[in-house]
């Protein structure tokens, strides 16, 4: 069965970038903008990992992360992932916080990857 | 009722010793106060209840008057705390409409009691009442209270508080008796020092209290400052981070398809079309950077040149309309003529720029409009957009350096989630705004919330030549 990925990530362009390369990598992927459209499309596309942008308009991508991860009987327990611009001190913080299984940087890691970060921390599920 | 079951460890026999050992465990508990940390009105409140326990039975009235200003003319006293017969006191709110507390107690005769004791530091007496009521009220008034008071206090007595040689107040006694005897003064001056010293330290705590509450203030706003910049740091880095990423994403899926299927043109000029926007975006969030920072630094070099508007216009229009397709907006023109201004044309684009890609971002349905007026040597630019609009008391902080209107990144208007990240670098209005000032320019604003926002900015079409001034 495919595996289903959720990308969370306010900016349009990077949704429908991220969401090409995974669906070509064989994946099924939804998307949401917000920290609140995450927890809603969690209940609902019960995905298997999340990619979670830390800077998003409504909410911090730790607190959405510490959200699921204190009530796992509402939004399941999939891996989430920590997307950020780049790694300032700020963020390395936040990210490497207990509520998150890794981080990402989005400028680092390109295409296959990514896709390659994504399978790692799926198998180690 | 205890002393059926304790006695006492040594009964006193006479008068005096009882006296000394009502001073010594007066004095305790003065000590007590002094060491308690309490407030100043909780300080005089003990005071106040230790008075009556000194002496026996024949007092009537205890008030605190402390001392608050002395100016040449007269002195001036807070009544903190008063006991008065319930009669008097309902009087005195009759003829004043005052509650004692409330009453400013303002004496101008040197010789009056309260003065007396508090020039000499030494206890004051009077007979005659009249005089210490007096500064409460007019002559009238005190005619028909005069009676009532002397029927219930027969001698008023002023005992200064004096601490480090200074007289901080005094301590009012009225007496039904007309004497009193000299153990009893000498034993309400020492209580009345011992006053002086709980309010003396616990004024000094309160100073302490309020320094170190400044101090925290302060040292929060520090704090508060540092946070503030290294937020807007890291806002900073994600802004130029972003379009970077999208390219470097973009042309690898490019080179990924070329490997994999061949040329699919079609893709290609999507993938392009996304990395060309990308690179439109960085360049712009660059060139406010730098705009921001020649401000700052006052280094902008006005170079004006003729200018031909409307291809400027048609220009920023043209590379802002991938992200409009993107957001299904709309970008129309309405030019009213061919206009050249004599103007810094990297300016003029800056503020053009920054006015598009803001209606833009702000804007989730409908259109941007722009059009242009002249008027006399002045030309009008509107940029009319059909977005989520200013709300009106957020308008007068445009401008500001890292403003960030507060509901475009509030949670509310996250549900709108087609609103591209919140903000940007928060620098672009500011960029605007001082540019426009270098360009002898004005902008205004009109918004309505949810309905649209439209900015007008009216340039000289002959601008003169000037540097910025902050």
């Amino acid at each position: 069965m495919k595996k289903h990925i959720l990308i969370v990530d306010d900016e349009p362009t990077i949704q429908m970038l991220y969401k090409y390369i995974l669906e070509t990598a064989g994946y099924d992927v939804s998307i949401a903008s917000t920290g609140q459209e995450c927890l809603e499309r969690l209940i609902s596309d019960k995905p298997d990992l999340i990619l979670l942008d830390l800077m998003m308009p409504d909410m911090n991508g730790v607190d959405v992360a510490k959200e699921i991860r204190t009530k796992p009987g509402k939004y399941g327990n999939p891996a989430i992932v920590i997307l950020t611009a780049y790694l300032g001190e700020n963020a390395r913080e936040k990210a490497s916080q207990k509520w998150v299984d890794g981080y990402v940087t989005k400028t680092e890691v390109i295409n296959q990857e990514l896709v390659d970060e994504v399978e790692r921390y799926l198998s180690d599920r | 009722m205890l002393e059926k079951f304790f006695k006492p460890i040594a009964a006193p026999e006479t008068k005096r010793e009882m006296l000394l050992q009502r001073q010594i465990s007066i004095i305790k508990e003065i000590s007590g106060i002094l060491v308690s940390g309490a407030g100043l009105s909780e300080s005089l409140e003990k005071v106040l209840d230790l008075v009556p326990s000194l002496i026996e039975n024949d007092l009537n009235y205890v008030g605190v008057l402390i001392l608050d200003g002395v100016s040449r003319e007269e002195y001036s006293f807070r009544i903190v705390k008063s006991t008065m017969p319930i009669q008097v006191e309902k009087m005195l709110k009759l003829f004043t409409g005052l509650d004692v507390a409330d009453m400013p107690y303002r004496v101008k005769d040197p010789q009056s009691i309260f003065v007396r004791s508090v020039v000499n530091k030494e206890i004051a007496y009077t007979r005659n009442l009249y005089e210490s009521f007096l500064p409460l009220m007019p002559n009238k008034y005190a005619d028909r209270l005069d009676p009532v008071i002397s029927q219930i206090v027969k001698l008023l007595i002023s005992v200064p508080m004096v601490v480090d040689d200074e007289c901080l107040g005094v301590i009012g006694i009225g007496w039904r008796t007309q004497s009193i005897s000299e153990s009893d003064l000498m034993l309400l001056q020492t209580f009345a020092n011992q006053a002086a010293v709980a309010i003396y330290s616990s004024r000094l705590l309160e100073n302490i209290k309020n320094e170190v509450s400044k101090k925290e203030k302060a040292l929060n706003r520090v704090k508060e400052t540092l946070r503030y910049e290294r937020d807007m740091l890291d806002i900073l880095a994600h802004e130029l981070r972003t379009p970077l990423t999208i390219m470097k994403n973009a042309v690898s899926i490019e080179q990924d398809e070329i490997n994999r299927t061949g040329l699919d043109r079609e893709k290609l000029k999507k993938f392009n079309q996304i990395a060309n926007d990308a690179l439109t975006r960085e360049v712009e969030t660059l060139d406010t950077i730098l705009a921001a920072t020649r401000i700052a630094k006052d280094r902008f070099e006005n170079r004006p040149e003729p200018v031909d508007l409307s291809k400027l216009i048609e220009d920023s229009i043209d590379n802002h309309r991938g992200l409009a397709l993107e957001k299904n907006i709309s970008i129309e023109m309405e030019i009213e003529e061919k206009i050249t201004l004599f103007i810094d044309k990297i300016a003029l684009v800056q503020i053009i720029n920054n006015l598009i890609s803001n209606a833009i971002k702000y804007t989730n349905i409908g259109s941007v409009t722009l059009l242009t007026k002249t008027k006399g040597n002045s030309v009008y630019i509107e940029i009319r957009d059909t977005g989520i609009g200013i709300p009106k008391e957020e308008i007068p902080n445009l401008g500001e350096k890292f403003y960030r209107v507060n509901s475009y990144i509030s949670s509310s208007s996250a549900e709108d989630n087609k609103i591209i990240r919140a903000g940007g670098t928060g620098l672009g209005l500011y960029v605007v705004m001082n540019l426009l000032k270098t360009l002898g320019g004005e902008i205004s604003f009109k918004s309505v919330l949810n309905k649209g926002t439209t900015v007008t900015i009216k340039l000289p079409i002959k601008a003169s030549r000037k540097r910025i001034s902050n």
